[in-house]
């Protein structure tokens, strides 16, 4: 059986819905027990809790910014006693991190005992320099030199660190001061604006350990933690080996509350793409224009220890997330999902596309999406309008790295393979499906199945099945199928053409008339197309504690579903409606607007979006296709997207008025 | 999402009704990620009635910043980890529930059902949370990965997997 992504969400979800247990009664009983709503948060909840499972989670381990009576600093005191020599004591360790870090030890004279390397890099800016018995100020202009001339301090990556661990709290304040604005002025000499970032701290043995683990000084240790403090979907050891440059714009990003540490400058972009350029590499790699995006969100995140900008947008309907590096520009993933995530989700669901799900390492050695996509419609033998139901996953199955298409035309459900460098097709799938209901994705209907691997034209397949399905009465009756039909692909080309020669179609405008009068109310949507065999117009209209669901045959005036069921929509819309223009209005609109008296609605909807009511929907004319979208408040249009050479108009509506 | 901070709102101003439309609303999601984690329909079921009555209690201080399902569910995901913590791996098993059937039952709940055990039973912890709440909420992928805590590139990268890998055992499983 053909598995498709939304098939497979769908039963998941249908069967997480059917097996959840009711805990509603019992829940009730509780609050109830607990007698007045408003109490206190921890209390109620405990009494409450009958059969609690729960444990208690462990309290978060304290910064180590707050915990006194430092270990290091204890050691040092301990130290200092024994020796009782100031010369030989360890009065304060200052730390620098840029990328590298790197530990100095001093006295009370501030001169360096001890010199700690952290990492290769820090190695390599000491290099063969002996430090000990140098003065600190002596010492932090070598080291600073040393970082600007091996390139990791510059223009693009002007961000320092300074934590000073000190027995002496105030002299360790002053001392922090201190270097900070010597470093600046070091900078500053060197043509650098620097973004200095100081604290003084003392570590505790968690921040310690992290600090070992990932090579850095127990300062930035400390950062990290305050920065994941905040943003818990961040990795530690992502953030960890990230310059202190990049740290910095995280937390400015972030607002992270950092009282204790001090901050002069502004971090670097240079280094980075800018959002603007990272938002043009995912608008041309998803063949979009800024002026169909909306909700557009850039961040400059991390992912796997490097700096990446998130890029979030919506274009009709489908969502868009890309991860780009943002310092090579190279595309890291990206996933493209219809907006199933609507406030009005549930509203919108049924006349939502399927989502397409694409997901690919780089950009740069795979053919596009569009470009997979235009293979497999032109081998299928048919057009981008004709298509329904496409989604697209990129694969990578042991190193093959393909496009894996699915669509549907009619009734035919289409599958293929596209490699995702040479465009080759290397395996396609060809579904003849004969129930009527195909967005219901029924696994239950007669096919004839034909497949074809790679490339080679072989025969297709014919398999039959048929399997039982409760729900499937109605359908079944509705729409009078014939069991073990052999619909063929030449049966899904033909009803254009055959309808040329037949008389014209009922009209859109006398099917809304035809549902009005019948129901009263107003009509959600209405939409032409032909359910393998009928020319049909479907659609919901809703009134006063009621919707009908409805198919109105387009060729004999007659309906053939008639479905009326309670609902509470109208009282949503109730003030709005007498405000707004009918939909009949809208049509006229948009068919004066065309300036063509012949142009079919074949598709029109109202909908709420973000409070507004809209009506939206497509339209064709020889040659054209429309996309429109009206304020049904003020009569406005949103949306007037008219894309040319459409030959959908003389294919399937020439024959509606 | 407004429909259910508007719930969460109505019920810190105690009105007690507004649990039973948050609770219709929401209560498949809260389900399906306890199930996801704890792989067992009787601590899950203790967690569905833990999280709600939490959210209860949290719903004077909860602060509307748009994302009440991930607050929702980032308390029935804190509650089922506690339970996980709780017990020894030996009394978490897989209940025989979730073991998949033989496969002769077509009818359109068998194979519904068939798939919630491939996904409980085939699929690790992370990637059964994953798919769960993009399959029920449709949460994106963004969403998602702030919930479980883990980077984006990971929420997508293991969606995308555990689809092809149960795209593949539900084929097998059908031949």
């Amino acid at each position: 059986m053909k598995q498709t992504n939304q098939l497979i969400r769908n039963r998941l979800k249908r069967a997480v819905e059917t097996t959840a247990p009711d805990v509603l009664p019992h829940l009730l009983t509780a609050i109830e027990e607990k007698g007045v709503l408003k109490m206190n948060t921890n209390d109620s909840l405990n009494t409450a809790k009958k059969d609690s499972t729960a444990r208690k989670r462990k309290a978060k381990p304290r910064r180590w910014l707050m915990i006194a009576a430092p270990i290091a600093a204890v050691l040092v005191l301990v130290l200092g006693s024994w020796f009782g020599f100031a010369n030989y004591t360890t009065d304060a360790v200052v730390a620098f991190d840029v990328n590298p870090s790197i530990e100095l030890s001093v006295n009370r004279a501030e001169k360096i005992l001890k010199v700690n390397s952290r990492n290769s890099e820090a190695h390599e800016i000491i290099g063969d320099m002996d430090l000990k018995g140098v003065n600190l100020d002596v010492a932090v202009n070598a080291l600073i030199g040393s970082m600007v001339q091996k390139g990791y301090i510059s223009d693009l990556n002007n961000s320092i660190l300074i934590t000073v661990n000190s027995k002496d709290a105030e002299k360790g304040e002053q001392l922090q001061k201190r270097l900070a604005a010597n470093v600046d002025s070091l900078l500053k000499g060197l043509s650098i604006d620097g973004a200095i970032l100081s604290q003084t701290a003392a570590a505790d043995d968690d921040t310690n350990e992290l600090a070992d683990r990932f090579a850095i000084s127990p300062g930035k240790a400390a950062i990290v933690k305050l920065l994941l403090e905040e943003d818990p979907s961040l990795e530690y050891g992502d953030v960890a080996v990230l310059s202190i440059n990049d740290l910095k714009i995280l937390i400015e990003g972030r607002e992270v509350g950092m009282s204790k540490v001090r901050s002069s400058g502004e971090a670097s972009k240079k280094g980075y793409l800018g959002a603007d350029q990272a938002k043009e590499i995912a608008f041309r790699h998803a063949e979009v224009s800024e002026s169909e995006v909306t909700g557009l969100k850039i961040e400059l995140d991390s992912d796997d220890g490097e700096m990446v900008y998130e890029i979030d947008f919506y274009v009709k309907g489908f969502e868009y997330e890309y991860e780009i590096h943002a310092k090579n520009g190279r595309i890291l993933d990206f996933d493209i999902d219809d907006d199933f995530n609507n406030d009005d989700n549930d509203k919108k669901t049924e006349g939502n596309k399927p989502p397409s799900e694409v997901s690919k390492p780089s950009s740069d050695e795979y053919i596009s999406r569009a470009a997979a996509e235009n293979i497999a419609f032109k081998h299928a033998n048919v057009s981008r309008d004709q298509v329904r139901e496409l989604e697209i996953d990129f694969e990578n199955d042991d190193g093959k790295r393909y496009f894996e298409i699915e669509f549907e035309v009619g009734r035919t459900e289409y599958e293929y393979e596209i490699d995702a460098i040479s465009g080759k097709i290397l395996d396609f799938d060809i579904d003849k499906d004969n129930d009527d209901d195909n967005r219901t994705h029924n696994a239950n209907q007669s096919t004839s199945k034909e497949t074809a691997r790679n490339t080679t034209k072989s025969k297709a397949q014919e398999s039959t099945k048929a399997t039982a399905k409760a729900t499937e009465k109605e359908t079944a009756k509705s729409t009078g199928k014939e069991s073990g039909k052999a619909t063929t692909k030449e049966t899904e080309k033909t009803p254009a053409a055959t309808e040329a020669k037949t008389e014209a179609r009922l009209s859109a405008k006398s099917a809304r008339s035809m549902v009005l009068n019948k129901f009263g109310g107003i009509i959600e949507k209405i939409e032409y197309n032909y359910d393998g065999k009928n020319p049909l117009y479907k659609g919901e209209a809703v009134k006063k504690g009621s919707r009908v669901v409805f198919e109105l045959n387009a060729r004999t005036y007659s309906f053939k579903k008639w479905d009326v069921g309670n609902d509470n929509d109208w009282d949503k819309w109730a003030n709005t409606i007498s405000r707004m223009i009918s939909m009949d209005e809208a049509a006229r609109k948009v068919i004066s607007k065309s300036g063509q008296n012949y142009t079919f609605i074949q598709k029109i909807e109202f909908n709420w979006d973000d409070e507004k009511p809209l009506y939206q929907g497509e339209a064709f004319y020889r040659g054209y296709k429309i996309s429109f979208e009206i304020n049904a408040l003020s009569g406005s249009f949103h949306k007037w997207d008219v894309d040319g050479g459409d030959e959908t108009w003389t294919e399937k509506y020439h024959n509606v008025r | 999402m407004q429909e259910i901070e508007n719930h969460i709102s109505e019920l810190a101003n105690g009105d007690i009704s507004a649990m039973e439309r948050l609770y219709a609303r929401t209560k498949t999601a809260v389900y399906g990620m306890a199930l996801s984690i704890l792989r067992n329909s009787h601590d899950a079921e203790d967690v569905m009635q833990d999280t709600y009555l939490r959210v209860y209690e949290g719903s004077p201080n909860y602060q509307a910043k748009g994302k009440p399902m991930a607050w929702i569910l980032r308390i029935t995901r804190n509650l089922s980890l506690d339970i996980v913590r709780s017990k020894p791996a030996k009394e978490l098993p897989l209940e025989t529930e979730w073991l998949p059937d033989d496969g002769s039952d077509f009818s359109e709940s068998s194979l519904d059902k068939l798939v919630l055990q491939v996904v409980i039973s085939q699929l690790d912890e992370q990637e059964r949370q994953i798919v769960m709440l993009h399959s029920i909420e449709r949460l994106k992928h963004r969403e998602i990965a702030e919930i479980l805590e883990i980077p984006l590139g990971t929420a997508l990268s293991k969606y995308h997997r555990s689809l092809t890998k149960l795209r593949k055992l539900l084929e097998e499983r059908s031949k």
